[in-house]
């Protein structure tokens, strides 16, 4: 298992690494001079000459490289041209919504997929197994900023039961309460995606197990069924599933730019957006470095997972 | 000796010929997949949906159509089933219809040229990776992995920023984005052939890599590829749609479903049919295309039905 870890962690780091050149590099990917774009055709020459040195884009591409990464270490990401603020404050605030999103997401869409995958497993062919995977196909082809639009229109508009916008910030808004609140449509929104993914996949494992013939020699020893799904089948349909949680973070993550654009949700998918729009180079650096870092690290805790569940895993 | 090469070369032809057969049999699949369509009904009804729609995108020049750009502020947000506007209009008066139909040319094109893309370029590394083995296949998996530590839209994403908003950046960035998920699959496929016995029996026989690519491995590698493309263009559709709505896709007056529903959006409290409708032809376009893809799948892959 030691050394299992100690790989992991290592390639973590070559992969974290390798993210870094990929973020870094898009600034020099951008057609043109980076100053000049970001201040606009009203920039003047010298403002322009001054961005470039802040940005130090009058040095070479390997220094510029090397003071970028050793800054980023010590936890300066630069300074955001439009918010006029340092990059990382603002996009750890922004990041803070998008976790009370995604977390949120994650609950729904694993425990009732997970359900529903169970149930239509166990009652195969049944018309409960039928609905399941027909609106799980319905569920996987639905754009979720369009889905949320609708929820928009008719749980904010029509019924006025929620509100669908005005989420201000988990941290000074009106508490919990009014979080929760604004909460509801979107991560039901974001879930429903994930939800028919877990859902179909969550059946399929369970099929494969439910084939095995440990799951035969169960029965044929007379456990009851309970024992035999719950104990036998479920738990080890449970170690495949491990393996989608980090896949599925990684979705929501990204998913969430489309729903809090929607939703006016104030997280770090709406600021890479305007970042973008705006051509804020350093914040989008410093948002896309964070959210890929953190997908990279919820991998690795996943993989971790799976060895300990999975024996087999470590050896290999 | 002579004798000798004449066994090697007859083994390979008798070899060549079995695998020819099956590739025959590749080549008579559209019969199955007929077969198939009339057992599926839901199958056929979603092919049925596709084609409508890619003839109408087609045909859209030739259709009695309203001009989708020609603003008549007189008849703006009029509601669907209004005289002379089946679907309504939009905010400048634009009949709906005709803007559907011509979002759709975009919404198509962008979708199928960013799956053409993505799989030709995925392939081929792929195919590269997993035939040649060894230090290459190393480094080239290594770089899949770091694309992969990007959750999937978010590349897309970083990518737009750094070519700068555009339809056509959009495009190739979902391309991009989407290179490793062929690339990765591809070289499986590519490995499990690679080890295949008869790929050692070509070997043995004196076959030459060319020969055993062209004839052995690419023929086996089209039905699988058939099946990931077919899966996976729906989601390209709905991916350049949702970048098209964050305003980073298609720019006016190009529109596509995308960005008629990112319009639609500041008259949903008036006239929400305005972001319904495009919405709704995203939802119908990309599950017609899914529903084939997990039929087409259980035809050309049965290990993997139920799945």
């Amino acid at each position: 298992m030691t050394h299992y870890l100690v790989r992991r962690l290592l390639w973590m780091i070559v992969v974290v690494f390798g993210v870094s050149i990929v973020v870094f590099g898009l600034i020099h990917l951008t057609p043109g001079d980076p100053a000049r774009i970001m201040l606009g055709p009203a920039g003047r020459p010298e403002d322009i000459a001054k961005l470039r040195h802040q940005l130090g884009l009058d040095r070479s591409v390997a220094v510029q490289y090397v003071r970028w990464v050793s800054r980023a270490l010590r936890g300066d990401l630069g300074q955001s041209i439009v918010l006029r603020r340092p990059v990382l404050g603002e996009v750890l605030d922004r990041f803070g919504n998008t976790a009370i999103l995604a977390t949120a997401s994650i609950l729904i869409s694993f425990l009732l997929g997970i359900v529903l995958g169970v149930v239509s497993a166990v009652r195969r062919g049944s018309v409960v197994d039928r609905l399941v995977m027909l609106a799980a196909t319905w569920g996987l082809s639905l754009p979720s900023f369009w889905f949320g639009l609708m929820l928009i229109i008719l749980f904010s508009l029509r019924l006025k039961w929620l509100p669908g916008t005005g989420m201000t910030s988990a941290i000074n808004g009106g508490g919990p309460l009014d979080v929760g609140k604004h909460l509801i449509l979107p991560a039901v929104a974001l879930s429903v995606v994930p939800m028919a993914v877990i859902a179909r996949y969550t059946r399929s494992s369970m099929l494969e197990v439910l084939s095995q013939d440990y799951v035969r020699t169960a029965r044929a020893k007379g456990l009851s069924e309970q024992v035999v799904i719950w104990r036998h089948v479920f738990r080890n349909t449970l170690v495949a599933i491990v393996t989608m949680l980090g896949l599925q973070i990684g979705f929501l993550l990204a998913g969430a730019v489309y729903i809090e654009n929607v939703f006016s949700w104030p997280g770090i998918g709406q600021m890479l957006v305007d970042a973008i729009l705006k051509r804020d180079f350093p914040l989008v650096q410093g948002g896309v470095l964070l959210v890929a870092s953190v997908y990279v690290l919820v991998n690795l805790l996943t993989d971790l997972a799976y060895a300990y569940l999975d024996p087999r895993i470590r050896l290999v | 000796m002579s004798d000798h090469t004449a066994t090697a070369r007859g083994a390979d032809r008798a070899l060549s010929r079995s695998v020819a057969s099956t590739f025959r049999s590749a080549e008579r699949r559209p019969s199955a997949l007929v077969l198939m369509l009339r057992r599926d009904r839901i199958a056929a009804a979603a092919l049925l949906v596709v084609i409508v729609i890619v003839a109408l995108a087609l045909l859209a020049p030739t259709l009695p159509l309203s001009s989708p750009t020609k603003a008549k502020f007189s008849d703006k947000l009029l509601p669907p089933l209004s005289s002379g506007h089946l679907l309504g209009t939009d905010q400048l008066g634009r009949d709906m219809m005709s803007r559907l139909i011509w979002g759709a040319r975009v919404s198509l094109t962008v979708g199928v040229v960013a799956a053409l893309l993505a799989s030709t370029i995925g392939a081929l590394i792929g195919i590269v990776a997993g035939y040649l083995g060894g230090r290459l296949d190393n480094l080239i998996m290594r770089l899949i992995d770091i694309m992969l530590a990007f959750p999937y839209i978010l590349l897309a994403i970083a990518l737009v920023a750094a070519l700068g908003p555009g339809l056509v950046n959009a495009m190739l960035a979902i391309a991009v984005a989407n290179i490793s998920f062929y690339a990765r699959n591809m070289r499986g496929n590519v490995l499990t052939l690679r080890n295949q016995a008869y790929i050692e029996a070509a070997l043995a026989a004196g076959a030459t890599h060319r020969r055993i690519l062209a004839r052995h491995i690419l023929p086996n590698l089209v039905p699988p590829l058939l099946v990931l493309v077919s899966m996976n263009v729906g989601w390209m559709i709905t991916e350049t749609a949702g970048l098209s709505f964050l305003g980073l896709g298609a720019q006016p007056p190009t529109a596509d479903w995308g960005s008629m529903l990112a319009d639609g959006r500041q008259f949903i409290t008036v006239a929400y049919h305005v972001a319904t409708i495009p919405g709704m032809m995203i939802l119908i376009l990309v599950l017609a295309l899914n529903i084939l893809g997990d039929s087409l799948r259980d035809a050309l892959d049965p290990r993997l039905r139920n799945r």
